[in-house]
């Protein structure tokens, strides 16, 4: 708890160090319209978000353990739109408390008052493009580069406006060479974790390129230095292929091996999107800069005593994957049930293994594989993971399992949708927000 | 359930900004 709590204080704190600065040092007397001051004062608050967002999204791993990295970056997106909704408070108040309308209708404003409406503007621009990127047809890696040189450009701007026309930062000691500092500070953990970092990560080698199930394929890597990596089963990272293949993109894959599975790290990915279609052709020898380990998603975090409930659709598989495979190498007496809805028999992922896995005892696993086009010979489950299906695999478990939940969004849905008509409280489910990477 | 505690904590860090916008100028003004 105290943990996931320190560190929400530190960025509240943080972020009123430019008001508190002005407060202590900085009186107004009594003329000033109180309105108006509260205008710049959100401005003063603004600017300190807008210094903090490079640090959230940087991945570090003391701010995102407790959380988990997809929640931290949904923190970082939450706090862009309040930026925004703020900084449009601010010419609003400045006009209504006294400055006049003109200051938001009239050319004939001074040069610094046009630096920040440009910053207002792009700052607009970059909320639209993260918060509507799919509806704008704009691709993963076009709107990162954009994030890249706005975020900046923001920073900039911002900065220029207020160290020029901003009266705290003329008239208050020290509140300039603060500015300065904090945009330094801020652009050194930007450059630090788009530039100087991605190139210092631990460079992998692939090992293997296997396929796992139809269009599927399960990529392995061996680490530089021989050693087993670190990680807890279900959790992901992020790699960076150097292939003649494939595109010399950063893209977060679920680690699909166990962490018992010696000297190796292992992604299992479906051929999908513009970058994973060409997987199968990644060669044994290309390499890979990986970045992780990330994520909240384990069993290994929940009480040992409770039973588990695994429901997967596609290659949603892959964390559930490596957590029985964990599971059954360290002898985990548990007793789990695992749904797991395809297309066809030729699209289930591992499922020799899975079977192999329910014969042992240690897990005491029971798969249900749902396959909602089936061939005629099918003599399994047919259809998808419904309400009556949850209760008649998981009977004697709905009251006190915990739920994994992982595959896409729609089917997802509907597992939350049965799931919660089943009764089970939404702190017993776990669900990885990959989306919010995306 | 992550995500409502995630929500939770924005709103709480939002509360506590603009608040400290109304009182921290009202203080300077007085």
């Amino acid at each position: 708890m105290r943990n996931s709590v320190l560190p929400v204080i530190a960025y509240t704190a943080l972020a009123l160090v430019p008001l508190a600065v002005v407060t202590v040092f900085g009186s107004l007397g009594g003329y000033a319209d109180y309105i108006y001051e509260v205008g710049r004062s959100l401005a003063l608050i603004v600017f300190a978000v807008l210094l903090l967002q490079p640090v959230l999204a940087g991945r570090f791993r003391e701010i995102t353990e407790p959380y988990g990295l997809d929640m931290v970056v949904n923190f970082h997106k939450y706090m862009g739109v309040t930026a925004l909704s703020l900084i449009i408070a601010h010419p609003l108040l400045l006009a209504v408390g006294g400055r006049g309308f003109k200051l938001l209708t009239s050319l004939g404003v001074p040069w610094e008052v046009w630096v920040g409406k440009a910053a207002l503007l792009l700052l607009l621009v970059q909320a639209g493009a993260s918060l509507f990127r799919k509806r704008l047809g704009l691709d993963f890696e076009s709107w990162r580069r954009l994030h890249d040189i706005l975020a900046p450009s923001i920073l900039i701007l911002a900065a220029v406006h207020s160290y020029f026309i901003g009266g705290d930062l003329k008239y208050v000691t020290g509140m300039r060479e603060l500015w300065v500092v904090a945009l330094l500070g801020s652009a050194g953990v930007f450059v630090y974790h788009r530039f100087i970092r991605p190139g210092r990560l631990p460079r992998y080698t692939v090992r293997a390129v296997e396929q796992a199930a139809r269009n599927v394929w399960t990529v392995t890597l061996a680490p530089p230095d021989g050693r087993s990596p670190r990680y807890e089963p279900g959790q992901f990272h992020f790699l960076t292929f150097h292939s003649d293949h494939v595109p010399e993109e950063e893209h977060h894959f679920t680690i699909s091996s166990s962490p018992t599975e010696a000297a190796i790290i292992a992604s299992t990915i479906k051929e999908s999107g513009d970058f994973t279609r060409h997987v199968g052709s990644i060669a044994p020898g290309d390499t890979a800069h990986v970045h992780g380990p990330f994520g909240r998603y384990s069993y290994v975090f929940e009480d040992a005593e409770v039973p588990l409930v695994f429901i997967a659709g596609g290659i949603g598989i892959t964390p559930l994957r490596a957590m029985l495979r964990h599971m059954a190498d360290t002898g985990a007496d548990r007793r789990v049930a695992l749904l797991y809805a395809c297309s066809t028999e030729a699209d289930i992922v591992f499922r020799k293994e899975l079977d192999a896995l329910a014969e042992g005892d240690r897990p005491r696993l029971d798969v249900t594989y749902v396959l909602s086009r089936p061939d005629e010979g099918w003599s399994g489950s047919r259809g998808h993971i419904d309400t009556a299906l949850i209760r008649e695999r998981c009977a004697g478990m709905l009251d006190e399992a915990v739920f994994f939940v992982c595959g896409p969004g729609a089917m997802a849905k509907a597992v939350l949708r049965s799931l919660h008509e089943l009764g089970v409280p939404m702190d017993r489910i776990r669900r990885e927000e990959f989306l919010l990477l995306d | 359930m992550r995500k409502k505690s995630m929500q939770r904590a924005w709103a709480i860090v939002v509360a506590v900004l603009v608040v400290c916008a109304f009182v921290l100028t009202w203080l300077r003004i007085v």
